[in-house]
């Protein structure tokens, strides 16, 4: 955790608080429960307590818990709404300067007459640089000017943090509702140009989203580092009574109890993996359609704000007449959350979520931590070729620097391609090698399962290890029941050719006749029965250099055939429900950027839309960014690809300014 | 000398009273100032064309070149195509309430309610012609009655809109018109499915009720509280209609800092009375305009504090466009249940009454929609034609206001109360965005002051036409 | 298996309506599903109570369908969110 909430008193009653959500136990946090807390710090290797409320400073105990952490070589940041006792600011006095911080909520009665204002005077005067102020917007009538006077008058440190009023279940508090998030970024449009003439500097909390700033003021942000749209990953916070929260106004949604283990990243990510699924949804209903979020550039915005618009109405429904259920269906789930005549039933549990496999990239550990605890068990595997030039494979040769690495510690599964379109040489010269290899990864890693393009290799695989999981590559360019057929049960799971992935019909017949699992490669725009694919593949496993975009020389006459790939964009996965058990991503054009695979694998995660052009497809996928409405990708994913007599993606490519 | 640049031929140069200053302006080119009696002397010289002698400072010859702009000719081209604003559904005339000053008819209609294949058969012509036109914002507004009382109609539409948009790539717009009576579940229906919700709210309890009873025991301020709650914390855009007269007039600032508070809508809108032989039966009269212009400009500083936006829809626009907020004269839409496609969404007989003829095509129930072209054109010179407005400074906001009321065919040129109203709080604008607050406040608390202002014959600084 | 009579929807699946669909959430099972404009007018449909006739002849409205298509449409996304759990036998059915 970051941020220590002392206590849940206070000595104020702002209509915005959010802090009454959470239902504390002990309204003061007890001093074993603070040292902990200061453990859990140095354990995570923070420097920084940052202690809050309530109003922290009028924790009875407040004086030794600030010596605990001076004591214990930690800096302090204080968040405060200013009305401290002044045993409080006495004790605060004797911080070392250098490493105190001082944040300050106020509003503008920081200049009004009284007793509290006088204190509060009082307090800035005291700490003048080493105190900043902060300011919760929560009305589109916000008057922010005052802030600025507040600054210069008690001579405090320049730099004024701005932050939204979220909603808070549970506290009924004051919040900014969306609809006047744009009266708000205008207005701080004007402040942030003020400010800079005072040299103030400007910093935005969380919640904050771009589409309520105009241009001129987004560059202003982003000159000060302030950028907006991204800022919604919760520090958690953690409460008097020893819970940990992702932060107040989602507390009812996650939460755990602080142990003598309990690390700050690790609980972090934990809050993260648990939320991951509800970040889908945006604070408007158009944020699933904005260019903005689906080029990574915005969130959504606060999810507190995006939750106020979920709705669960509970409803029936009559089973019509002609309803055919398969007995799984009818056998459907059951959750300990149900009424207890209905759990009695004892029925299996909910559909998990769909697993993916997706590629490795040259990236240190961090980062395949943080794909962990963003996606955690969602990722079956992370497929990478055989290390050591033994067999190329269906991708071109990549940086190996962190490989090694990864291979033996990876925190998740992985899975090897095997699947040049053509191997070398026979397979049995072949295979010994390849076996050898993989045995020797099963040794020190997380080996799961090897993806195979040749029917004669993994037979051998097999053989030698059939503890392993064998996946029929979509090199092995199965695109018929019959091939299904005849691969019978060697593999455990099957990847359709990309022939036929824009097919429903054709991938259907593929998956009923296959006994294994139905993994779909997604973001592969090869288009159906390219005349260059096996050249393209060849030169891809064996030349040193990227291959050249062999189809380019066709695709360039018909651009529109670029329409007809084999992509299925995030926002449209659903069309495959019933069809595929697993996907896969590929890594044609992301594994160059990192940046650019989050942002795919994020989105394809959250169903986020993406256009065609961002997928990463490769050099087949369109090459502008239009929307692809679902009427349209419904439409030809069951038209029958009667290209020659068929012009609805003609009429698309047209109709949307790809000519 | 300065030479005089003689006023351009489509220049649209106003000058206004304001005590002792004169406030001038040409609204269609956003050019506004106050400037004292001499100086306007100097102007209108300067505007005719007279030679000026060197005393007269640069900044008159400056206003006046900046005021001399034509106007950019916004009036719709007659021969433009078919362009409408948005398609209206009615989905019934019925209501559900008892308004004592309804003017829709509401008590006496009949309860038929559209039919669904109808409806839909409009939703699919409008996106078809949009697509057709190469627009995308698919804008379909309700009216009633009631529209929520045939909710089949409403949920069909705005379903088979979803679905519309989402094949042919357009950008639904839902917008209804609604007194709020409907029970909680069906608010969150409303504030998911609709961008922006017009809540008929008339204030505080005594006199919502006074004007919006249920029946003839029971208030609906109630259900309208509730609905307006719930409809604040949904996602739409939430907009406050209070009907205004002599009951709750004065009590606009409370009113606006109340539902500013409470609500927190996007915008809260003040129209004044309409009058009609029910509201006159019912003892309702509008407010006086001069106490209207008055308490509205005082509600709108307070809802400025707040934040939130206030609307007179008379004063709302200056983009230029002389058919003003009524949609007729903009090609819109409105479909009746029975199938008649009107430009108005009042009923038949009052504008047949009014001596208009508002129908511009039918939608029969196989669906097949004709739109009269002749009509469409004819209605788009209707605003044109207002002899009373012709000298009016507010002509290009207000463009007559509402045909049937106010601006009938024949009406007189003498100017309404709503008129008085209209150019005192066009004015009372004009001076805030100039920033000249202090003299808004000073006209609008000198009776006489704003007597001058709002009935002079003509505010045209040249020749009145 | 015997057939259930009803179909409800379970309290932990909860949804939003978004400009291009309907945004299904499950809280128990930390899973999403996005449902079309055509899907989410069925689900919007059945949150609110209507005669099934009725129903079905608004979803052939809504989707340009005959009656027996409608039929169809809405069993077949009953049965697929029946499977995938977004909804869920009634008690007693």
């Amino acid at each position: 955790m970051t941020n220590i909430a002392i206590t849940s008193q206070c000595n104020r009653s702002c209509r915005y608080c959010f802090a009454g959500s959470v239902a504390s136990e002990s309204q003061h946090m007890d001093p074993a429960v603070f040292e902990q807390a200061l453990d859990c710090l140095h354990r995570s290797g923070i420097t920084q307590a940052r202690l809050l409320g309530g109003e922290p400073t009028i924790h009875p105990r407040f004086s030794d818990f600030v010596s605990a952490v001076e004591g214990r070589g930690f800096d302090l940041l204080l968040f405060s709404n200013g009305r401290m006792p002044r045993k409080s600011i006495d004790r605060l006095r004797r911080f070392p300067e250098d490493r105190l911080s001082i944040l300050i909520n106020t509003d503008p009665l920081i200049f009004g007459k009284g007793k509290n204002q006088d204190r509060l005077r009082q307090v800035c005067r005291a700490f003048g640089p080493r105190l900043h102020l902060g300011y919760t917007i929560d009305s589109p009538g916000a008057d922010l000017g005052f802030l600025l006077d507040a600054v210069s008058a008690f001579g405090l440190a320049p730099q004024i943090r701005l932050g939204i009023a979220h909603p808070s279940p549970g506290a009924e508090n004051f919040f900014l509702h969306p609809r006047h998030y744009l009266a708000v970024g205008e207005r701080i449009g004007h402040f942030l140009r003020r400010a800079r003439k005072r040299g103030i500097r400007i910093e935005l909390d969380c919640g904050f989203v771009p589409c309520m700033f105009a241009e001129a003021d987004l560059g202003l942000l982003q000159e000060i580092g302030q950028l907006p749209g991204l800022r919604c990953n919760p520090l958690p916070d953690l409460l008097p009574d020893g819970r940990l929260i992702p932060c107040y106004p989602l507390a009812r949604v996650a939460g755990m109890n602080m142990d003598a283990d309990s690390r700050c990243a690790e609980v972090q990510d934990l809050f993260t993996r648990k939320l991951a699924h509800l970040r889908q949804a945006g604070i408007f209903r158009c944020c699933n359609d904005c260019i903005l979020r689906s080029e990574g550039r915005c969130s959504g915005g606060c999810l507190a704000v995006a939750l106020q618009r979920l709705r669960h109405v509970p409803f029936a429904v009559p089973v019509p007449g002609r309803l055919a259920l398969s007995p799984q269906a009818a056998a459907s789930p059951c959750r300990g959350d149900e009424p207890s005549d209905c759990a009695a039933v004892g029925r299996p549990g909910p559909a998990p979520p769909i697993s993916w496999t997706i590629p490795y990239i040259d990236q240190p550990p961090s980062f395949w931590k943080q794909i962990y605890s963003l996606y955690g068990n969602r990722i079956q595997e992370v497929y990478c070729p055989l290390p050591g030039m033994v067999l190329p494979s269906g991708r071109p040769v990549q940086a190996s620097r962190y490989l090694d690495g990864f291979l033996r510690s990876s925190p998740l599964p992985v899975g090897i391609i095997v699947n040049p379109v053509i191997l070398p040489q026979p397979v049995d010269r072949i295979a010994p090698f390849v076996i050898e290899k993989l045995r020797n990864l099963q040794n020190i890693g997380n080996l799961q399962g090897v993806s195979v393009a040749d029917y004669g290799l993994a037979l051998r695989i097999k053989e030698a290890l059939p503890e392993i999981s064998l996946t029929a590559s979509v090199l092995m360019d199965v695109a018929k029941p019959q091939q299904a057929l005849l691969l019978g049960n060697l593999c455990d799971r099957l990847v359709p050719s990309t022939r036929i992935m824009r097919d429903k019909r054709a991938l259907q017949a593929v998956a009923e006749a296959f006994c294994g699992r139905i993994r779909l490669l997604v973001n592969e725009a090869c288009v159906p029965d390219c005349l260059c694919r096996t050249q393209h593949f060849y030169e891809m496993a064996y030349s040193v250099d990227p291959p050249l975009s062999l189809c380019r020389r066709f695709l360039d006459r018909r651009p529109w055939m670029r329409l007809t790939g084999a992509w299925v964009l995030p926002q449209h996965l659903h069309l495959f429900d019933g069809i595929a058990d697993e996907m896969k991503l590929a890594g044609r054009a992301t594994l160059q950027n990192p940046e650019h695979y989050l942002q795919v694998l994020d989105a394809y995660m959250t169903g986020s839309p993406l256009t065609p052009d961002r997928i990463g497809g490769g050099p087949a996928s369109p090459l502008h960014p239009v929307k692809i409405d679902e009427g349209f990708y419904r439409a030809t994913f069951t038209c029958g690809k009667r290209c020659d007599s068929c012009s609805i993606c003609r009429d698309y490519f047209d109709q949307h300014g790809m000519g | 000398m300065r030479t005089g640049a003689p006023m351009g031929s489509g220049a649209e140069v106003f000058a206004l009273p304001v005590r002792q200053a004169f406030l001038v302006c040409n609204p269609v080119a956003g050019v506004s100032a106050l400037i004292n009696g001499a100086a306007l002397k100097s102007l209108r010289q300067q505007l005719s064309g007279v030679a000026l002698p060197e005393s007269v400072s640069a900044s008159v010859a400056e206003l006046a070149a900046l005021l001399n702009q034509a106007a950019p000719c916004s009036q719709r081209q007659d021969q433009a195509p078919l362009h409408p604003q948005f398609l209206g559904i009615l989905p019934t005339r019925a209501c559900n309430i008892a308004c004592r000053y309804c003017d829709f008819g509401a008590g006496a209609a009949s309860h038929r309610t559209m039919d669904l294949r109808m409806a839909r058969a409009a939703a699919d012509w409008y996106a078809g012609f949009l697509q057709r036109s190469g627009q995308d914002l698919m804008e379909i507004h309700f009216f009633g009655g009631e529209p929520f009382i045939a909710r089949d109609v409403v949920e069909t539409v705005v379903h088979r809109g979803r679905v519309l948009a989402a094949r042919n790539n357009l950008t639904p717009h839902f917008e209804v018109s609604t007194n709020g009576v409907f029970e909680a579940d069906y608010a969150r229906f409303v504030g998911d499915y609709f961008d922006a919700v017009i809540l008929s709210f008339d204030g505080f309890r005594e006199v919502h009720d006074l004007h919006r009873p249920m029946d003839s025991r029971r208030g609906s301020f109630e259900e309208v509280r509730q609905s307006a709650m719930l409809l604040a914390g949904s996602p739409a855009e939430l907009c406050l209609r209070c009907c205004v007269t002599t009951a709750n007039v004065d009590a606009l600032e409370e009113i606006a800092d109340w539902f500013c508070r409470e609500f927190r809508p996007a915008a809260v809108n003040f129209e004044t009375l309409s009058m009609n032989a029910k509201s006159q039966a019912a003892g309702l009269s509008p407010p006086d305009p001069y106490v209207f212009a008055r308490s509205y400009y005082q509600a709108r500083k307070v809802m400025q504090r707040h934040g939130i936006r206030s609307v007179y829809a008379a004063a709302q626009s200056m983009d230029g466009n002389c058919a003003g907020f009524c949609p007729v004269g903009r090609d819109t839409l409105i479909v009746s249940p029975d199938g008649r496609i009107s430009s108005c969404y009042l009923p038949q007989a009052a504008w047949r009454q009014a001596g208009l003829a508002l129908d511009v095509g039918r939608i029969s129930a196989d669906g097949s929609v004709t739109v009269d072209a002749d009509a469409i054109l004819r209605l788009r010179r209707l605003a044109e034609d207002k002899p009373r407005c012709i000298n009016c400074f507010c002509r290009w906001s207000c463009g007559g206001g509402c045909h049937v009321s106010h601006t009938p065919p024949g009406s007189s040129l003498q100017y309404q109360d709503y008129c008085i109203q209209t150019r005192l709080i066009s004015a009372s604008m004009l001076l805030d965005a100039m920033g000249e607050e202090q003299a808004a406040r000073v006209l609008l608390a000198d009776r006489q002051a704003m007597e001058a202002l709002a009935l002079q014959r003509s505010d045209r600084i040249g020749v009145s036409r | 298996m015997k057939k259930p009579k009803a179909l409800r929807c379970p309290e932990h699946i909860s949804w939003i309506v978004d400009c291009g669909g309907l945004l299904l959430l499950d809280f128990t099972g930390n899973r999403t599903k996005i449902l079309s404009c055509s899907e989410g007018a069925v689900w919007d449909l059945l949150t609110r109570n209507r005669p099934e006739k009725l129903r079905i002849f608004m979803i052939s409205v809504i989707l340009g369908m005959e009656m027996d298509d409608a039929a169809a449409f809405l069993s077949d996304c009953l049965e697929s969110w029946l499977r995938d759990g977004w909804l869920i036998p009634c008690e007693g059915a």
